[in-house]
């Protein structure tokens, strides 16, 4: 146990001491983390709304397969991917394999199913009457939309928040796509993943601090939007 | 002209046939009530003067123009129409903002926006309110802010489904008096569905009675679950435990076709409140005929020349008197009296 203990003390030394390793390595995760779940929100809010608020043949379909998304393991991605962009695949000539974008790629793969779905729930648990307030008071299709959107704002958001502590803490794509480059496409995940291969531990558990606070800050951030309107009659 | 003309209209839902209108004409700037139990598809029908759910069949006439049920055709319906939900919802922001939603949806500027926001807000006694969480209200207050929202859009017609089904007696009160002044101040037309008649006496001019999804016309006010039975008289209906009346098999004008000659099993009569006497219970003419039954005088309230009488026989049977008869009887409330229903009182409904 002693070990452990003073890797912590080790740890929370470096992060005090602003170890720029460390932090490039921190700066590397946030960074794929968030360009993965803007780009995913971006096409998977839409999607889940629509799914939502529209009837078509073949719904229950699509349901099924973004829940069956929701169980692809992250080093199918990876290989997934890896077939497309490295040098034999068909996206080689880009060049984008062991880069951040790589990564990105793989990620937003993962969680559009989490985004998608978790916005149609927070969508069709939303009360019908609010889509028939707004055309009654004169809204048009897209507005009413909106409207509806707007009150499942906070599980959208939640959505959103959980899609991104899931890309951060994930390794098998950042791993398999980024390369666990240093100073490049060394993410928190897969850096920790190497400390712990080497026996060294003061870097891993550091990360890990991070990570942990990385995700408490989410949290408390979706509480305090949540606070604002959360409250019940 | 006339504001609406419904054509042949049928609506299903979820299988359920939950209207089905012949004709049914409204004018402008009239105040209807809209009647019937639960269930007798006044929400329905309240939906399609929305221009909120199509029709499965039939037509739709607004202001003399056959309705077009495409989407952006109704657009510009709907901002002349505007509904006032039974429960409304609120949108989760502040009140004030909830009542601008139809203007700002109307693109009007900011200020004249929140000038008439206001101004509504306060003629629903609702200004202070104005910058709390709107989904935060109690019901009556949300009934009203709704109503305040509804007004804020400046509609021609305005809807209302069961304003006042549940909210308190205060928030009744003031409800009851903004809706008349929309009619009376603002020349809306006005339909709204209840189920308490007297609130459909004061505010409206006119009586929609629907049962089942049918314009029953005004016997719809004494429409009875009953038992048909077959006795060396005739067809007798047997309603509730304790009355049976003979029925009048000849077509009238209420009935829409001749039902079959022999009825018998569960089914629906009609009673006409206007071929309903009352006489004093000691008073024995000429003997207690099958027609006759005793009866409680629960509530007696003006209907236009008339009296409405309702009385407890068991079930709650409307009679409609002049106010001559009434003197002459001289009945009160509470009394127990002599129920006679006249020949052809009673016809079976379809």
């Amino acid at each position: 146990m002693d070990f452990l203990a003073q890797s912590l003390a080790e740890a929370l030394r470096m992060i005090w001491s602003l170890d720029p390793e460390m932090y490039f390595i921190v700066y590397v995760s946030l960074y794929v983390s968030f360009f993965s779940t803007v780009v995913a929100s971006i096409l998977g809010v839409p999607l889940g709304f629509l799914v939502a608020v529209n009837q078509f043949r073949g719904k229950r379909a699509v349901i099924t397969i973004l829940n069956t998304l929701l169980a692809l393991p992250t080093v199918v991605i990876g290989l997934f991917v890896y077939a497309f962009l490295s040098r034999r695949g068909m996206l080689g000539h880009l060049g984008l394999l062991y880069t951040p974008k790589a990564i990105i790629i793989g990620q937003v793969i993962l969680i559009l199913p989490w985004v998608a779905t978790f916005t149609l729930a927070a969508v069709s648990r939303i009360d019908e009457r609010y889509r028939r307030t707004a055309l009654t008071l004169g809204a048009g299709g897209l507005q009413a939309a909106l409207a509806v959107a707007r009150e499942a704002r906070f599980g959208i958001l939640a959505a959103i928040i959980a899609a991104f502590g899931r890309v951060i803490a994930e390794i098998g794509i950042a791993m398999m796509l980024g390369g666990n480059i240093k100073g490049f496409t060394r993410t928190m995940t897969t850096a920790m993943a190497l400390e712990h291969n080497k026996g060294e531990f003061v870097l891993a558990v550091a990360l890990g601090v991070v990570l942990l606070a990385v995700s408490l800050i989410m949290n408390i951030a979706l509480q305090l939007v949540q606070g604002k309107y959360g409250g019940t009659r | 002209m006339n504001l609406y003309s419904l054509r042949g209209l049928r609506q299903i839902f979820e299988g359920r046939a939950v209207l089905d209108i012949e004709v049914l004409e409204l004018s402008s700037g009239v105040s209807y009530a809209l009647l019937g139990p639960n269930g007798s598809g006044k929400t329905s029908l309240l939906h399609i003067l929305a221009f909120l759910r199509p029709p499965v069949m039939g037509e739709v006439f607004f202001q003399g123009r056959k309705v077009d049920w495409r989407e952006k055709a109704l657009l510009g319906l709907r901002h002349k129409v505007v509904l006032v939900d039974q429960h409304p919802i609120m949108f989760t922001t502040t009140v004030l903002k909830n009542v601008e939603y139809g203007l700002r949806m109307r693109g009007v500027p900011f200020r004249e926006r929140r000038k008439i926001a206001e101004k509504c807000l306060d003629r629903v006694g609702m200004w202070a309110f104005a910058h709390r969480p709107a989904h935060l209200l109690s019901g009556g207050e949300t009934q009203r802010v709704a109503i305040a929202r509804a007004m804020a859009c400046g509609p021609e017609v305005m809807l209302f489904d069961e304003p006042t089904a549940s909210v308190d007696v205060e928030n009744e009160a003031v409800i009851d008096g903004i809706v008349q002044d929309l009619r009376k101040e603002k020349g809306i037309s006005i339909v709204f569905a209840t189920h308490k008649r007297l609130e459909a006496t004061r505010l409206a001019d006119e009586r929609i009675f629907l049962f089942d999804g049918r314009l029953t016309g005004p016997g719809g006010e004494n429409l009875f679950s009953c038992t048909f039975v077959q006795r060396d008289q005739g067809t007798v209906c047997v309603i509730g435990e304790n009355i049976a009346l003979p029925v009048s098999l000849a077509k009238s004008g209420v009935a829409p076709e001749p039902p079959p000659r022999s009825l018998s099993g569960p089914g629906r009569v009609f009673i006409k409140p206007d071929q309903i006497t009352l006489s004093s219970i000691d008073k024995r003419e000429d003997g207690m005929s099958l027609q006759d039954h005793v009866g409680e005088v629960v509530q007696m309230t003006a209907e236009g020349p008339n009296i409405k009488v309702l009385l407890d026989m068991g079930v709650t049977v409307r009679a409609v008197l002049s106010k001559e008869e009434i003197k002459r009887v001289r009945v009160m409330v509470g009394d127990r009296v002599r129920v006679v229903f006249g020949q052809g009182a009673v016809e079976p409904a379809v």
